[in-house]
């Protein structure tokens, strides 16, 4: 026991004790999480353009309203950059500053439509988009393919951003009859499609920012036309008055024996947080295998191994070296741990730290860093070359990152056969199981249970299996084996002492 | 332990796969001697080391090692300097030998980590990365690793290696030393002139079989004197024929015979002396350099 405690000492100190580790340990959570205000980072260094969309209006009515929109987009946005505290929601009523006699009920038809979506993300994609826009009118006369062509050379050659095109009959849909309003179509939810074109037409903000204006224009315009002015402004927009679905947390009794909800989920609670925590687990997995495998790769490549074996057997070597490993990643669980709930405090979130999972957390994380690191080891002693154990470690990177693929879905639905599948996956339950608990989601115990037993069956086969590749690898040299060779190593009955040795004794 | 026996492999047999590295092999080291390993690459050398260090276990046949025929690993009376330097780069001298110190369950070291890294003139080091450190400042450290927790029985593999004459005079000193405590010391070597000075006995493996094992005087005589160096006058205007020498050769002013037997030496003396004048006549008792290639090269051919 004695020489596994010196061993696990060592490998505990040249794990945490170096400059490479403090920097990983500061280094992780920036990249990670910095990845979230990264864009709006590069967005702020971004120079805004003034760009020109043409459009072509072929209803003759939507056109200066249009424009007025846009404009009055230019001056918010601008505003906004000059004064950064300024909120006010980007897409704006196109006409409460006209001066037409409809102006009024405009303005607050868009009021009402800016308070709809003030909370919306969609609301918010107008002013994502830095750049200003000034619209240039196409006559729709005897607009066709060669005047397309044209604008699309324009847009090429750079002096045209977009073109839109607006066709007569987006004012005029198909009215609703009793009969159609029983089997209802498409093409009758939805008004008749207009065009934009541009290089980024899939993905662009301004499209999207476009579409939304445009149809608020429309649909004011027709209501403006086809409902009397005087009943618009009360009436419509009493029909049109939202009414919003807030989340709500599930109630409880608390001490005093009231019922109480227990917490008012938002996306800190619900996603921030269970990414967070999965992200940890992600770290002290990686903060502690990688180490592992450039810990075995050194010994082998020095021949430190010899000289160690020959002072403690394989499996001491190995418990104490795991051992380290499992005591490193605690310190890399309780600095992040300790960090983020100071942070949390600081936040005022210290009512969001779900400390239930916490023993959850630090057993999944034990086993995870045996499991890991001894796979890593296995590995390690099999090579020679870092090269070499970077193609074997690819598949392990895969299962690795398997919970990176799917964590979004979990979130949002913890219970969900996908979520409930994966976290029995034992080298994905760490990471997936406690991203479960920290949804706040209630998991049902035998699950719980059931992915704790497959995850220590799993660990300690791995570690077994790992353990007869070290044993095997560690003093072989030449070239690494295949995997198949790595099998029967572990299933071979001779598995007490190694079974070849590629370099020759002096 | 049998006897004053500091190791003793009985009918030791070791496969890889298909390969066998070790034959049926018999080896009885006794305490306090210095006993040389000899044998080309490849011959089973290494492999009969670890299986004393027990990091191999026989496939058959018993290894007892100070006493002790079972176990995991070394037993912590032996210390071991491997080949190759088995040393981490990043960790300091003192705490590197602290280390290697503790795994032998040899606690309060540092009075012995004093003596030896001043007994070697490595004091000024106790500080510094082993990476910072010459190839010859390593292999001190990697003896003082070997040898810091006081072994009984002590495993050399080629220990001089990569060191200059002072430091190698320096170190065989110091194995000397050690020798003189009691301990017993295997050494496994290339250079058959260090065996020659260091050892009492010799032990040559071959392709998995002991070919030599003994004092080197039992070797010698087991290996007669067969080749004579001779010089004669300038007066003398040539050589007579010498039907006794097998192989004749001119090397330098010296003319070499190698006779089938040492008796056949006396009968060439004697026609040289009927020829002329006979300035320097001297009967060569083979090296263990000459043993070793000899065996080395008889293997090989059969």
């Amino acid at each position: 026991m004695n020489k596994i405690l010196t061993i696990a000492w060592r490998e505990y100190q040249a794990m945490v004790a170096t400059r490479a580790f403090l920097i990983a340990l500061l280094l992780m959570p920036v990249l990670m999480l910095g990845g979230a205000w990264l864009p709006a980072l590069l967005r702020g260094l971004e120079t805004p353009e003034l760009r020109k969309i043409a459009v072509l209006d072929s209803t003759s009515l939507l056109f200066n309203r249009f424009d007025e929109a846009v404009k009055q987009r230019n001056r918010q946005l601008q505003s906004k950059q000059t004064r950064k505290t300024d909120k006010t929601p980007g897409l704006a009523a196109p006409a409460d500053a006209g001066k037409s006699a409809r102006s009024d009920s405009d303005a607050l038809i868009s009021t009402v439509r800016s308070q709809q979506k003030a909370d919306s993300r969609g609301e918010e994609l107008g002013l994502q988009d830095i750049h200003l826009y000034e619209l240039e009118e196409i006559p729709a006369e005897d607009f066709g393919d060669e005047q397309r062509l044209a604008l699309s050379e324009r847009i090429r050659r750079g002096e045209l951003y977009a073109f839109i095109e607006v066709p007569t009959d987006v004012l005029e849909p198909r009215p609703f009859s009793p009969e159609n309003l029983k089997k209802p179509t498409p093409d009758l939810v939805q008004l008749p499609a207009m065009k934009w074109v541009a290089e980024d037409a899939a993905l662009s903000d301004a499209r999207r920012w476009s579409e939304a204006a445009m149809n608020q224009l429309i649909r004011s315009q027709r209501l403006s036309s086809s409902v009397s002015p005087i009943v618009l402004p009360t009436v419509l927009l009493e029909l049109e008055r939202r009414s919003p679905m807030e989340g709500g947390g599930l109630y409880a009794r608390d001490e005093s024996g009231r019922i109480v909800s227990e917490s008012k989920p938002d996306e800190i609670t619900s996603l921030l947080l269970p990414m967070i925590i999965m992200m940890l687990m992600f770290m002290v997995i990686m903060m502690s295998a990688q180490p592992m495998l450039e810990s075995v790769l050194e010994e082998k490549t020095l021949r430190i191994a010899e000289v160690l074996l020959g002072a403690a057997s394989a499996r001491e070597l190995m418990a104490g070296k795991l051992l380290g490993n499992v005591g490193g990643s605690l310190t890399v669980f309780i600095v992040y741990g300790s960090g983020g709930t100071f942070m949390a405090l600081q936040q005022g979130y210290a009512d969001r730290i779900p400390l239930h999972i916490i023993p959850w957390f630090v057993i999944y994380q034990i086993l995870a860093v045996l499991l890991y690191s001894s796979v890593f080891m296995a590995i390690a002693a099999s090579v020679t070359q870092l090269r070499e154990a970077q193609t074997l470690l690819l598949p392990v990177w895969m299962v690795v990152m398997l919970p990176m693929f799917v964590w979004f879905n979990v979130v949002r639905e913890p219970n969900s056969a996908l979520a409930t599948s994966i976290s029995m996956f034992p080298p994905a339950t760490p990471m997936v199981m406690t991203l479960r608990m920290a949804t706040g989601a209630t998991i049902p115990l035998w699950q719980n249970l059931l992915s704790l037993v497959l995850t220590i069956g799993c660990t300690y086969f791995g570690v077994i299996g790992a353990a007869r590749i070290y044993r095997q690898g560690i003093l072989r040299q030449g070239k690494p084996p295949r995997i198949l060779e790595m099998l029967t190593w572990i299933f071979s009955q001779r598995h007490r002492t190694p079974q070849s040795q590629t370099e020759p004794g002096p | 332990m049998t006897g004053n026996l500091a190791v003793r492999l009985h009918a030791v047999t070791k496969t890889f796969g298909s390969t066998l590295a070790v034959s049926n092999l018999d080896l009885e080291i006794p305490t306090g001697s210095v006993y040389g390993f000899i044998g080309p690459n490849g011959s089973g050398k290494t492999t009969t080391i670890r299986m004393i260090l027990r990091i191999f276990q026989p496939d058959s046949g018993t290894v007892e090692v100070l006493g002790a025929d079972q176990g995991d690993c070394a037993d912590n009376r032996v210390g071991y300097l491997p080949e190759e330097r088995g040393l981490y780069r990043r960790m300091k001298v003192r705490e590197l030998l602290r280390y290697y110190a503790r795994l032998k369950g040899f606690r309060n070291c540092d009075p012995e980590i004093d003596f030896w890294l001043k007994r070697l003139g490595a004091t000024d080091w106790s500080e510094r990365r082993i990476e910072s450190l010459s190839k010859g400042m390593s292999q001190k450290i990697q003896f003082i690793a070997a040898v810091v927790a006081r072994p009984q029985l002590l495993i050399l593999d080629e220990p001089f290696s990569g060191l200059d004459p002072v430091n190698l005079e320096l170190l065989r000193d110091a194995i000397l030393e050690i020798r003189a405590r009691g301990t017993t010391i295997i050494f496994s070597t290339h250079e058959m002139d260090v065996a020659e000075r260091m050892c009492e006995r010799v032990f040559m493996i071959h392709k998995g079989r002991k070919v030599l094992d003994g004092t080197l005087d039992q070797i010698r005589s087991m290996h007669p004197a067969n080749e004579l160096r001779l010089r004669m006058s300038a007066a003398t205007p040539h050589l007579p024929e010498l039907p006794e020498a097998v192989h004749t050769e001119q090397r330098g002013q010296f003319i070499h015979c190698t006779v089938a037997a040492p008796s056949h030496s006396q009968q060439i003396l004697h026609r040289l002396l009927a020829c002329g004048q006979v300035e320097h006549f001297e009967l060569l008792h083979p090296s263990l350099h000459d043993i070793f290639v000899r065996i080395a090269l008889e293997g090989a051919h059969s």
